[in-house]
């Protein structure tokens, strides 16, 4: 049966959210969509999503969290990757024996000691590591450090913005399978961080989830990073090189996780035609990991989709003629003049960006009417102002 | 002049204006009714087969279909008439044919309504497979549209119901496929028995080109003009349309027109006859400077308005490629012919000779021949006046006015300059398609019997393959690299191989350019890229599409000569991918390791195996 969040105001999600001195934006779309992410990262997160919930072999991916009671159970908690993440990251000298031309002997010992002292101090015990010699069974692998090199140079080139100055802690390999797949982090505190990683990624897990396509998108996606297919093997053979045998990595058992991200509806509109487009996108036949960046657009477009279909359904808008959904949006080519098309696209942005900020003040002004509002307000009185905004947004 | 030819006014009416868009053939009627002068005798190609089918004893249906301006309604019109049809312009309307049958005519299937699109569906299926009726059909529409309103699957109840009242299923089924026989290129004419089906679309433009040609410059108007004194050369007042009307007779313009068509075809471009009559129509009366919605000189006397503008502006062939036409009226065929980019192609030699070639001795015998004898469209006042401003100032003002003119005068030298002249500077150069003597003459014509293409342009298709789907100066040509970024198979620099494929004709793999059923595709040919396999997949090889390779073989930049075709190459390297994951067994897949190209200096590739552990090489 199907929930909406009137129905919900007084269950779990707010005591989730502690921190929130009003539910009124979440009351409405879930979980606040992060302003800042960039494409790929919100591809990201999702993709983290799903290979938790496969490592956790509790249900299949875009299986759970389909109902808002499963969503209520569901913790998660991605890789850390903290070797792999050293070597690649945060690793500025990699290069320097190479262009000192000093001999293998050398070179090793100067990059061990390195990776050693970039190591974060708080996780080498967890690891298992005293000392540069931790790291010695790179030494092993390689026939020579150049070669080491070689794959390292490799890895990066696929990596999401790593020409940035982003610390070393967000930034992120390409999703190569489920082993290139890994959290972001504070640097100071190697902590999961929610620089990055805002949690859009969980939302688009979830909708996809409750799409009436939940299953085929499983299907369609698992073939391209989740089963063991030529060019996935192919690059976990890459990233295997460069991590110890035994991984020490806590968070490997799939235990203690963080909640994921609130969602009002179970079903919804928006949700079906997003699992439409990615099922299409999937479908189109592209080679080995072509699909991505175009499963990370339509991820992205169908979050903003999702945020102000919702907005105009609040405020009583209608379908437009011919379609089942209330926003549209007039697209131009451009041309080198303003003409007809030119203006019709900017009032048609204009329209749309005003969406969210209009149901948010249809929501105020309906809070504004409840009896005691207007008193708690001279009054400064929270805690009567958080209930009338929860229960009536 | 004494008073004005009206055969001016009804070409200007073939002239592309807002009017005319929509409803050609009407308008064109009407014009021609108006100005008083007999329509053009232009004879449709397919006519004397029609007319043959229809006159039979137990004549078929027929169904006509094509592009927008093929004719469709041109020949119904004219069918309608020869049949002593009267009052035409119904939907629907209805002749007698000599063998006593009634033709129904439906002169725009699409302009029906439901009710009697499946009225007539049912119909024509029964007069086509149905046991004998007295209904003969000849039915007009575009592509697709007839097919789709015949397919029995997608019918809805009430569609379904008036179709079977006429016909039964299996009739209409019969009659769906063979126009689905049609759509998918069975050729102009196809069908048998009691249902033809003609294909307009499929006749070679420049056939029709040459009809058109004939039928405007030879046309009996043009005596209008016997005894006007702007015919005379040395009148001061000389018109531009009776120049243009000399000019567009010489075999040698005529020849390079009909080598734009062709290439326009090369391309999977398709002008139909109504763009023809527009191209020559518009090229005789073509005026930029006249006032009005329509840029072409409807009235004689117009021409003293005119008289103070530049002359170029009513020149053919600046007309030809649109001149004369305001942005908006700027579509096909002028957008076409816009495309090949004569006036702006150019080469240094040519340039000379334009800017320099009054004071250059070396040049003094061709400036004579190909610029100073042409004192009407070629070193006119204004072209040395502008000269003039240019040489003394080349950077400021003086550039404007002046390379206008330059643009105006390659256009004139593309059609005017003779054969012999080539030298250094081809009337060919002149074309931004400068692989289009080396296409048509050494791939298509090549190509078209049957024979296999020299390795010469084959090892130039690889090269450039090759270099598109690395993005590096590779010159190898022995093999087909399938790379990829690591993260895709789009990106510019792709330099990780998934796998080189041999290159070899004699062993019949790697790249191929062949054709199939000429007819139906009008003849452009495949490149196919096969493996030990089978084929992996297949691209038509348009000349745009050569022009770029044989550029990027010769060591363009992909990105700088046309990004459309180089996401083009980049896309079929990915279907390249998918074939070759698809042919090649798992094992082998599995077993594929990570692998860098590197570039040597002879251009030969290196490919160096990504140390990897775990990798059965290194156990």
């Amino acid at each position: 049966m199907a929930k909406d969040w009137r129905e919900l105001r007084d269950t779990f999600p707010e005591h989730r959210y502690p921190m929130l001195d009003f539910w009124l934006d979440e009351a409405i779309w879930g979980h606040r969509l992060y302003d800042q992410s960039s494409r790929d990262v919100v591809l990201l997160e999702m993709l983290n999503v799903v290979d938790f919930i496969l490592r956790s072999k509790r249900t299949e991916p875009f299986s759970a969290g389909r109902s808002q009671e499963d969503a209520a159970l569901l913790t998660t908690s991605f890789r850390r990757s903290l070797v792999l993440r050293t070597i690649l990251f945060n690793n500025s000298t990699l290069e320097a024996p190479l262009t000192a031309q000093w001999d293998n002997a050398k070179a090793w010992k100067h990059q061990l000691a390195a990776l050693y002292e970039a190591f974060p101090e708080d996780g080498r015990k967890a690891h298992g590591l005293s000392g540069p010699e931790g790291f010695h069974y790179l030494q092993e692998r390689f026939s020579s450090y150049g070669a080491y090199v070689g794959l390292v140079r490799i890895l990066r080139q696929g990596a999401v913005e790593y020409e940035s100055n982003k610390r070393w802690t967000s930034k992120f390999l390409f999703p190569y399978g489920p082993d290139a797949l890994f959290e972001d982090l504070n640097d100071r505190t190697l902590s999961p961080d929610r620089r990055f990683f805002g949690r859009s990624g969980e939302i688009a897990y979830l909708m996809l989830a409750r799409s009436s396509r939940a299953r085929d998108v499983w299907e369609g996606l698992r073939p391209v990073l989740f089963e063991a297919s030529p060019h996935t093997q192919r690059w976990h053979r890459a990233l295997k090189s460069l991590q110890p045998e035994r991984s020490n990595e806590p968070s490997e058992d799939g235990q203690s996780g963080q909640p994921i991200g609130y969602l009002p509806y179970e079903t919804h509109l928006t949700f079906d035609i997003f699992g439409e487009d990615f099922c299409q996108l999937l479908r189109a036949g592209l080679p080995e990991y072509d699909a991505i960046p175009h499963l990370g657009t339509t991820t992205t477009f169908h979050l903003m989709h999702y945020l102000l279909v919702v907005a105009a359904e609040g405020l009583g808008s209608t379908p437009l003629p011919g379609s089942k959904s209330p926003v549209s949006y007039i697209l131009e080519a451009r041309g080198d003049r303003p003409d007809t098309v030119r203006r019709a696209a900017r009032y048609s942005y204009q329209v749309n960006n005003e969406l969210p900020r209009r149901r948010l003040k249809l929501a105020l002004d309906k809070v504004r009417e409840v009896p005691d509002v207007t008193v708690a307000l001279h009054a400064g009185d929270l805690g009567t102002l958080k209930q009338a905004v929860s229960t009536t947004a | 002049m004494d008073r004005p030819n009206p055969f001016v006014a009804l070409l200007a009416s073939y002239c592309p204006s807002p009017e005319n868009e929509a409803a050609y053939d009407e308008s064109i009627e009407v014009a021609s009714g108006r100005a008083g002068v007999a329509s053009l005798q232009l004879e449709h190609p397919m006519w004397a087969r029609l007319v043959e089918l229809l006159k039979c004893g137990e004549p078929p249906s027929i169904v006509l279909t094509g592009t927008a301006g093929d004719g469709k309604t041109h020949l119904c019109r004219r069918l309608f008439a020869e049949s002593k049809g009267r009052e035409w312009g119904k939907p629907i309307a209805r002749a007698r044919l000599p063998s006593g049958k009634t033709l129904v005519v439906v002169k725009d299937f699409t302009e029906l309504g439901e009710r009697d699109k499946a009225n007539i569906v049912g119909r024509l299926a029964a007069s086509a497979y149905g046991s004998g009726g007295s209904e003969v059909f000849l039915v007009a529409a575009n592509e697709g549209i007839l097919t789709r309103r015949t397919d029995w699957h997608g019918f809805d109840e009430d569609y379904r119901a008036l179709v079977e009242a006429e016909a039964k299923k299996q009739w209409v089924r019969e009659l769906h496929e063979r126009l689905k026989d049609s759509l998918q290129g069975a050729g102009r004419e196809s069908g048998r028995d009691h249902l033809r089906v003609f294909d307009l679309s499929r006749i070679p433009a420049v056939d029709n080109l040459d009809r058109v040609l004939k039928a405007i410059l030879e046309h009996e108007g043009w005596h209008g003009c016997a005894d006007c004194p702007g015919t005379h050369s040395d009148s001061p007042r000389r018109c531009p349309i009776y120049e243009n009307r000399v000019r567009m007779r010489q075999p040698l313009v005529q020849g390079r027109l009909r080598a734009l068509v062709e290439l326009a075809e090369y391309n999977g471009d398709h002008l139909t006859m109504r763009h023809l009559l527009m191209l020559v129509a518009n090229a005789i009366v073509g005026h930029r400077d006249v006032k009005g919605a329509v840029k072409a000189i409807t009235r004689c006397d117009q021409m003293y308005d005119l008289a103070d503008c530049s002359q170029v502006n009513g020149a053919y062939f600046q007309n030809l490629f649109g001149g004369n036409l305001p942005r908006a009226l700027k579509v096909n065929p002028f957008a076409l012919m816009s495309g090949f980019g004569v006036g702006n192609e150019t080469n240094n030699r040519l340039d000379r000779l334009l800017i320099y070639g009054d004071l250059d001795p070396t040049l003094s015998e061709s400036h004579t021949r190909l610029m100073a004898s042409d004192t009407y469209y070629g070193e006119t006042p204004a072209f040395l006046a502008a000269r003039e401003s240019y040489r003394e100032d080349p950077v400021g003002r003086g550039q404007d006015g002046f390379l206008d003119h330059l643009v105006a005068q390659r256009r004139r030298l593309y059609f005017e300059m003779p054969v012999d002249d080539t030298g250094e500077s081809g009337h060919e150069d002149l074309l931004v398609f400068k692989s289009a003597p080396e296409y048509r003459d050494e791939i298509l014509a090549v190509v078209r019997k049957g024979l296999r293409v020299s390795e010469k342009h084959l090892n130039a298709l690889v090269i450039g393959l090759n270099r598109v789907f690395v993005g590096a100066l590779l010159s190898v040509t022995d093999k087909v690299l399938l790379a990829t970024s690591g993260t895709t198979s789009q990106s510019r620099r792709s330099d990780l191989l998934i796998h080189p494929l041999s290159h070899n004709p004699i062993e019949r793999v790697g790249v191929s350019v062949q054709t199939d059923n000429l007819e139906g595709t009008n003849g452009i040919p495949w490149l196919i890229v096969r493996h030990h396999g089978g084929e992996l997949a297949r691209m038509r090889l348009t000349v745009s599409r050569y022009e770029f390779l044989t550029r990027v073989a010769d060591g363009v930049l992909p990105g700088s000569f046309s990004m459309e075709l180089y996401e083009d190459m980049l896309a079929f390297k990915a279907q390249l991918i998918r074939g070759f994951f698809h042919e090649t067994g798992p094992a082998e897949l599995h077993n594929l390791p990570i692998r860098v190209v590197q570039l040597k200096e002879d251009g030969n590739a290196e490919f160096e195996t990504v140390e990897v552990w775990g990798d059965s090489v290194h156990g």
